[in-house]
């Protein structure tokens, strides 16, 4: 996770990384969705559903859990220093 | 219209069709996905109970595969149970059957030499009714030839009874001893006992047969016969019972080895078993317990890092109020000093001094983007005056960032404001502590928020905003700086670093003002 540069700054550093992992996690369910569906099912549009599904399941479980957690860590740690 | 008609019913043909295609669909990937993973959770439980380390890691992770395998294994001994109970039942009916069987055999001997016995007594009969009869011939001749004959009736008679009895007994000079009276049969068989009891109701019948030595040899034979019965039944029984036994020794000597083996492995099963799920209750403790003692040390740690915060926060404020009561305790010691003061300083430092602190003041009211370091001004300033506690002891005052990195200026202040504004206001409804869902509705929400001007009152985050916002305008920046200082949770997060910045900012222009009436009242003297 990269440092942000100013307090203000913080949230919008979270919803960088929630959204990117988000896409990230959703393409990769969707194509092996899509390997899936054409290897083993017959090219049938349920797999492709349940991988992007899965993959944005995921993605928003992590990103839960990246706002929770950053909420305690700035309770815990010291706000990092003003940009120069 | 016939068209239409046809058109309305292919279409709603076609409808129904997909409802049912897709109906079909969604059953078709409920059944495959229900089959799917109970064949996958079944193969797992076997392989579990096929592999010890396996199913370490599977009675931990998989819900209720410990019950399922403890159930299996139960249904296992149990099964084990009845199939050797079921085994000793086969061994005690199959020694009754043999037992059975034989006891069969030896009464078809039975019958066989009864009948046979039989046989040999109905000839015996017939034989004797035979001689009976011809002997009662033999009679009435002589009683006619009586009359004839009567002087030779006495030694006729005799050879008469003679003749008779040798052919009707022609073992008459048989020894007493070796008459035959009733047969003894006893502990044989119920036939042959019968057959002497007929045998004894023929000798009753026929006294005569006493003395028979043919009838003899038949009653010898008979009890001879039965003797012989009885022992080899016992013989035979005797060898059988040993052969079963011995048998039956060897079986339940392996059964039982067999048992003891299953036994033995079943308990060291069960041992192991019932080891690797104390050891993994005992690290799920540790564990436990060493999550618990980490919980406490971080709520330990968050209380104190929070008590930390407040401390320094409540420092601060006070500094920021007691802002008054340092002017005024510097003013009262700069009188002292002026009291005490001795006309040593030369003009000169005093030109100096009064030049760099312009310089100071000219630096910190720039509208600068960028902040500048006041290092060098600071250090001129101490240099113009080094024997002078009051300008050395506020100069020291000065924080070490603000020298090497300067502060803002109020432009760059108010500029960050605007731009931390939204963000206060979009996760001012956040609750500490949220996810994604939370934020979203925060920012959602916070659309609908009515925006407030001037100096409202109140502790929500509008009129916090509004009155910062007058504040900066005004150029206040000690009382902007308290209002965001209000702030709690997610806001006062983003706002940390203007924070800091609008702190640092209103301790150098108090220092620089305290510079500055020194100075006043050094050119004054």
């Amino acid at each position: 996770m990269t440092t942000p540069e100013t307090s203000d700054r913080i949230l919008d550093d979270k919803w960088d990384v929630v959204l990117s992992n988000g896409i990230v996690k959703t393409s990769l369910g969707f194509g092996a969705g899509v390997l899936a569906s054409v290897i083993l099912f017959k090219r049938r549009a349920w797999p492709v559903v349940f991988g992007a599904g899965f993959g944005a399941g995921q993605a928003w479980s992590e990103g839960d859990n990246i706002f929770k957690n950053s909420y305690k860590l700035l309770q815990y740690e010291d706000v990092p220093e003003t940009k120069k | 219209m016939m068209r239409r008609l046809i058109n309305t019913r292919l279409y709603a043909t076609s409808a129904g069709a997909d409802s049912v295609k897709s109906g079909s669909k969604f059953k078709r990937f409920f059944y495959s996905t229900a089959a799917l993973v109970s064949a996958a959770y079944g193969g797992t439980v076997y392989y579990a109970m096929c592999d010890d380390d396996f199913y370490d890691k599977f009675s931990a992770n998989i819900p209720l595969c410990r019950d399922i395998i403890n159930a299996l294994d139960t249904y296992d001994l149990s099964k084990n149970e009845k199939a050797l109970k079921s085994i000793r039942d086969k061994q005690y009916v199959k020694r009754e059957s043999v037992v059975h069987s034989s006891s069969i055999n030896y009464q078809t001997l039975i019958n066989e030499s009864s009948m046979a016995v039989n046989d040999k007594l109905h000839d015996l009969h017939d034989k004797v009714r035979e001689k009976e009869h011809s002997a009662e011939a033999s009679a009435k001749s002589a009683q006619k030839s009586e009359n004839t004959q009567q002087a030779q009736n006495t030694k006729d008679s005799k050879s008469t009874a003679v003749a008779v009895s040798s052919q009707a007994e022609p073992n008459a000079s048989l020894d007493p001893s070796e008459v035959v009276n009733e047969i003894q049969i006893d502990d044989v068989d119920p036939l042959l006992r019968e057959m002497g009891i007929m045998l004894n109701s023929l000798l009753h019948q026929n006294p005569d047969l006493k003395g028979n030595k043919n009838f003899q040899q038949l009653v010898n034979s008979l009890q001879t016969a039965s003797e012989n019965f009885k022992q080899e039944k016992e013989h035979v029984l005797e060898q059988f019972k040993q052969t079963l036994d011995a048998e039956l020794e060897r079986f339940e000597g392996q059964v039982n080895l067999n048992y003891q083996e299953k036994k033995k492995n079943l308990v060291a099963v069960y041992n192991e078993r019932l080891q690797e799920a104390l050891n993994a209750i005992s690290d799920k403790a540790v564990i436990s317990y060493n999550n618990k003692l980490l919980q406490q040390y971080s709520e330990q740690k968050a209380k104190f890092a929070e008590k930390v915060a407040q401390y320094v926060d409540a420092d601060r404020e006070g500094k920021l109020r007691n802002l008054d009561k340092l002017s005024t305790d510097v003013k009262s010691l700069q009188k002292l000093m002026l009291q005490s003061h001795k006309k040593s300083d030369s003009e000169s430092s005093v030109i100096d001094y009064l030049v760099e602190l312009n310089k100071l003041q000219q630096v910190l009211k720039l509208q600068s983007s960028e902040p500048l370091p006041l290092q060098k001004y600071t250090e001129s300033i101490a240099k113009a005056r080094p024997n002078d506690v009051l300008v050395q002891e506020t100069l020291k005052s000065f924080k070490e960032s603000s020298k090497t990195d300067g502060v803002l200026s109020r432009k760059e202040l108010s500029d960050r404001f605007q731009t931390l504004e939204p963000e206060i206001r979009r996760s001012s409804l956040v609750r500490p502590g949220a996810g994604i869902t939370g934020h979203i509705a925060s920012f959602v929400a916070s659309q609908f928020m009515f925006k407030k001007e001037g100096l409202p009152e109140g502790a929500d985050i509008e009129s916090i905003i509004a009155r910062t916002n007058t504040y900066l305008e005004r150029g206040d920046l000690v009382r902007a700086v308290a209002e965001i200082n209000g702030l709690t949770g997610w806001p006062k997060q983003l706002a940390h670093d203007w924070l800091v910045e609008g702190r640092k900012r209103c301790e150098a222009e108090f220092l620089v003002d305290v510079l500055s009436t020194n100075g006043n009242l050094l050119a004054y003297k």
